[in-house]
């Protein structure tokens, strides 16, 4: 059985691969519209970052003085670590060519440093002459094609299944999808997105099954054991289950909201909604910020909007409403969009950081390590609520504030206060796989050490990895909810769970028990989630825990006799 | 490899042209301690040559540094000392990339196949990656290369899909085979490449490492403790303890006539079939001393039951003599104790010695001594007992000591092409040979 790639291999037996791809742009075809918005924002988000980025860079030059030069040195210091990544990635030298007397790591670094160079020059150039209005161009051009791909209609979108309407005295609903009432229209459309969610994971698990069946040239690998094993965990697919939720609540939460969120919760009084006056007998047009201030929850009969109710305005409440008559339902699913950014962007950072820290200090040791465990003990010694609370207030006004409402500047505090956590986590398991004889081997044939951590060391951390943060990522999502509680971090009016529960926090014994409870449950149940898959992870990845492979002799059994 | 029944084991090696000289490799091993700790000196000026196409074993004791002369050979420890020339270059001076180069032709296959093996990867890519690290030719000759490995080490073409997980310890001592053949070396440090083997795969393992021997010219230095796996197949041997080589012979004279008195030993310790040959077995007595602190003289001394003794006491008896060097080993373990210990111990937080009038009661209450021995014993348990330590070893030093325990041997040549560390090679000392004939005979010549 000769290697083969892939493509050969999906050319000897096409179909399984083909109705599989089918399969796959059908589901991307039903929701294209969605897909292309989402990219249209992304792409709004890297422009307007990348603008700000570089206003800050202008500024800071500009400025000249100390300021000036620390900028210039951050500058460099990205181009140079830049550099070194495409060097590493392209395995380019350009040192070596020159002169062969400089040891070989060095000449990294100083290829590293000459590509950094070359891309500010020509960067810089492109700014000067103007060239780089070309690149806005192109930029532009693109974002309004994938603009336009984005006004397709999508399945699971809310003007697919419209859910605002309103009731005349007949009895008959108006604006509805079909004359439904919106709560049955909203509950269609709710279950129609989970369908779609499901029919995608289904999807790809067959796709892994096809390719393990059809076109996997091992038989078996490591990854087999921990998948089957994951089959038979409860418990984790429990967890499983919560966070695909909480995953869905915050992809699709435009149109799991009741209303859209910029109409409910943004700007009510820039937008305006159509019922019927009992009082007038005819139907009526009102601002939805003079609708929410009929319809607020302020903790007794009169003034309350209970879960699953109407208000007078004829608007569905699946969770009611806040104190201040927006809508309860909406302002999760948005939320869990915020708190889900956070977290995986504060825990991608930390991580990342947190694992090239610890291979750094498994595989040289000595003065790197010493250096690390200061640095690290050093942020765990400064209480990490104080340093949250200083560093927000002390960078809050700058543009790197302004961004996502706060919401990047504490997923970056949070990355930062928090990776010598999961680098202790990560170190000790990290020296001892950089003990292992297979490193000292790979050693032996001159292998270099970012190819020794790389390939000998990082495989075996991924478990680790995995585990932590998904442990890590509910600690995050408690820990915004906590800031936002103690009204820092998010700002008003952006979404968040924690605000709900301080919001709510008055009316806890009263009528409007929901405002604290539904947002407070959900916290715990999404951490509890996350905490579960990381325990599954660890049943799976972690040999020990499983007794039905104590039978080597099976496995061994087929490689064949010696 | 040469059959071990030739007569003249050192016919294939070519002697004025070898692969690999050693000279004076020192290794040491810093100490852990912050302040004031001694380095382990692992390997401590070993010298020797390796032929072309030579099977060369290492053996000795566990702990005595084998392991660290093969990695120090093979610049993966750093060499504090001396040179290792391969094929007339100095491979200790090497930089970074003459290094890198230099690894294509010195490969390492490993003790224990569960561990030197990533288990995260197929056996493909683990027979690749030496090939990928130096830009081997082209992906698909890459590949095919593999495959052929995979078959001359006795894989089929299936496994280059595996994973480890799926094959036995033989097995996976043949993927490391692989991995070391794939750079064409000329040179295989085997680290008892079968003793974490089954008996019955060891055999084929050894048998395929000497057919690959024949077919690709190379040579091994052969790592082990199995004095029997090194006499199948070592065309020479070196002996060594705490660092140093003690012996060097063509295999077959060095086992069937040892010259050096630990190499006899060594030997003596391996079982025979024939009770009446095993009973005069020569025991070594005790544990080997710690290589941080290795006696000062030859590191034998301390357990050696050949060594040197000052003319009046030769007709001393072999348990008195033990006795006598128990005796003085605690009293200079004492003597060296530091001033923390020593403080440690008043607040009564050490180790507390043992009177030292129960020692000596224990050591040499069922045993007589001649009387000017007897007087001297007393007067150091005496001053042992009023404290003053340093003094009662200084006494027993005076009394005892002789040319084993001040002067490190030289590398005595002792007939063709053999050496050997051990004084009583000098002219005016009997060999050791000699010495235990007229000492009892009771080693088997």
């Amino acid at each position: 059985m000769e290697y083969t790639p892939l493509t050969e291999r999906v050319r000897a037996t096409p179909w399984p691969a083909v109705v599989w791809l089918l399969g796959v742009c059908l589901l991307v075809a039903i929701e294209l519209g969605r897909i292309a918005s989402g990219l249209h924002n992304i792409g709004g988000a890297v422009v307007t970052a990348a603008g700000a980025g570089y206003g800050g860079l202008a500024d800071g030059l500009a400025s000249g003085g100390t300021g000036g030069v620390l900028t210039a040195v951050g500058l460099l210091a990205g181009l140079w670590l830049v550099g070194l990544g495409v060097v590493t990635a392209t395995r380019a030298t350009v040192v070596l060519r020159v002169t062969d007397r400089i040891p070989l790591r060095s000449q990294r670094l100083l290829d590293g440093l000459a590509f950094g160079l070359c891309l500010g020059v020509v960067v810089g150039l492109a700014v000067v002459t103007g060239a780089v209005g070309v690149v806005h161009a192109l930029g532009d051009l693109l974002q309004s094609g994938v603009a336009r791909l984005a006004e397709l209609p999508t399945l699971t979108a809310r003007e697919t299944i419209p859910n605002q309407g309103y009731q005349t005295p007949d009895g008959t609903w108006h604006g509805t999808f079909f004359g439904l009432s919106p709560a049955l229209a909203w509950g269609l459309r709710v279950l129609l997105i989970h369908l779609y969610v499901a029919a995608w994971l289904g999807w790809l698990w067959s796709g892994y099954q096809r390719y393990r069946r059809h076109y996997r040239q091992a038989d078996w690998t490591p990854r087999d054991d921990v998948v089957s094993r994951l089959r038979y965990h409860r418990w984790g697919q429990f967890g499983l289950l919560i966070v695909v939720l909480f995953l869905t609540m915050a992809a699709f939460a435009p149109s799991l909201g009741t209303a859209p969120a910029n109409q409910n919760i943004y700007a009510p009084f820039s937008n305006s909604i159509t019922y019927y006056d009992a009082s007038l007998g005819e139907v009526t047009e009102t601002l939805v910020g003079n609708a929410n201030l009929e319809t607020r929850s302020q903790g007794y009969p009169g003034e309350n909007v209970s879960p699953m109710t109407y208000d007078r305005f004829d608007r569905f409440h699946p969770f009611g409403t806040l104190t201040n008559g927006k809508d309860l339902f909406t302002f999760l699913v948005h939320g869990a969009r915020v708190s889900l950014l956070i977290g995986l962007l504060s825990v991608g950072a930390s991580a990342l950081l947190a694992t090239v820290f610890a291979l750094i200090s498994a595989y040289y040791r000595g003065v790197a390590d010493l250096i690390l465990v200061v640095t690290g003990d050093t942020i765990m010694g400064v209480p990490r609520l104080l340093l949250l609370i200083l560093l927000t207030v002390l960078l809050g006004d700058t543009w790197l504030g302004g961004l996502y409402n706060g919401g990047v500047l504490l997923a970056l505090v949070l990355a930062a206060t928090g990776w010598p956590f999961l680098w202790r986590a990560f170190r000790g398991p990290t020296l001892q796989i950089a003990e292992e004889d297979w490193v000292d081997a790979a050693r032996s044939y001159g292998q270099s050490a970012t190819g020794i951590m790389r390939l000998h060391m990082l495989p075996y951390l991924l478990g680790y990895l995995l585990i932590y943060s998904s442990l890590v990522l509910g600690g995050v999502i408690l820990a915004v909810a906590g800031l936002s509680f103690l009204g820092l971090g998010i700002t008003s009016p952006t979404p968040e769970w924690g605000r709900a529960v301080d919001l709510g926090r008055k009316f806890v014994a009263t009528e409007s028990w929901h405002i604290s409870l539904i947002p407070g449950a959900m916290v715990t149940l999404v951490v509890m989630g996350f905490n579960a898959v990381g325990d599954a992870l660890r049943d799976a990845v972690d040999p020990q825990s499983d007794s039905s492979v104590a039978d080597a002799s099976e496995t061994e059994s087929r490689g064949g006799g010696v | 490899m040469s059959d071990s029944t030739t007569a003249d084991d050192a016919g294939r090696t070519d002697a004025s042209n070898p692969l690999v000289t050693v000279d004076g490799l020192r290794t040491y091993y810093e100490s852990e301690q912050l302040v004031g700790g001694k380095p382990v000196k692992a390997v401590d000026g070993v010298s020797f040559e390796i032929g072309r196409g030579e099977t060369f074993g290492i053996v000795g004791e566990s702990g005595c540094g084998k392991t660290t002369l093969g990695r120090s050979i093979l610049q993966l420890e750093d060499v504090d000392e001396g040179r290792v020339s391969f094929d007339g270059t100095d491979v200790t001076t090497l930089g970074r990339r003459g290094l890198k180069e230099w690894r294509r032709d010195a490969q390492m296959v490993y003790q224990n196949p569960m561990s030197s093996i990533n288990e995260r990867m197929t056996v493909g890519e683990i027979v690749r990656e030496p090939l990928e690290v130096h830009n081997w030719e082209t992906a698909a000759s890459r590949r095919e290369r593999v495959q052929e490995l995979l078959d001359r080490v006795g894989l089929r073409p299936e496994h280059y899909h595996r994973y480890p997980h799926q094959f036995s310890g033989g097995q996976r001592q043949r993927v490391g085979i692989a991995r070391a053949l794939a750079l064409e070396p000329e040179f295989i440090v085997l680290d008892e490449p079968v003793s974490a083997l089954d008996v019955s795969v060891q055999a084929k393992i050894l048998n395929l490492l000497s057919d690959l021997q024949e077919e690709f010219g190379l040579t091994y230095m052969l790592i082990a403790h199995d004095l029997s796996v090194v006499r199948h197949i070592c065309d020479r041997v070196g002996v060594m303890y705490l660092g140093k080589l003690m012996e060097v012979g063509p295999t077959e004279r060095l086992f069937t006539s040892p010259q050096n008195p630990y190499t006899r030993s060594l030997l003596s310790a391996i079982p025979q079939p024939d009770p009446d040959v095993g009973a005069d077995r020569i025991t070594l007595r005790g544990t080997p001393p710690n290589p941080r602190d290795p006696p000062a003289g030859c590191v034998f001394s301390t357990r050696c039951p050949f060594a040197i003794r000052q003319p009046e006491h030769e007709e001393l008896g072999d348990e008195q003599w033990a006795a006598i060097a128990q005796f003085r080993r605690m009293i200079r373990e004492r003597a060296s104790s530091t001033t923390l210990e020593r403080a440690k111990q008043r607040l009564g937080m050490g180790t507390q010695f043992t009177p030292i009038r129960e020692v000596a009661e224990d050591l040499f209450g069922s045993l007589t001594y001649p009387e000017a021995v007897e007087e001297t014993l007393t007067r150091a348990t005496e001053l042992v007992a009023d404290g003053d330590v340093t003094e009662a070893r200084d006494l027993l030093d005076d009394e005892f000591s002789t040319v084993c325990e001040h002067e490190s041997p030289q590398q005595h040549e002792v007939g063709n092409g053999r050496s050997s560390r051990c004084h009583r090679h000098r002219e005016e000392y009997r060999e050791p040979g000699d010495y235990l004939r007229d000492a009892g005979d009771y080693l088997p010549e």
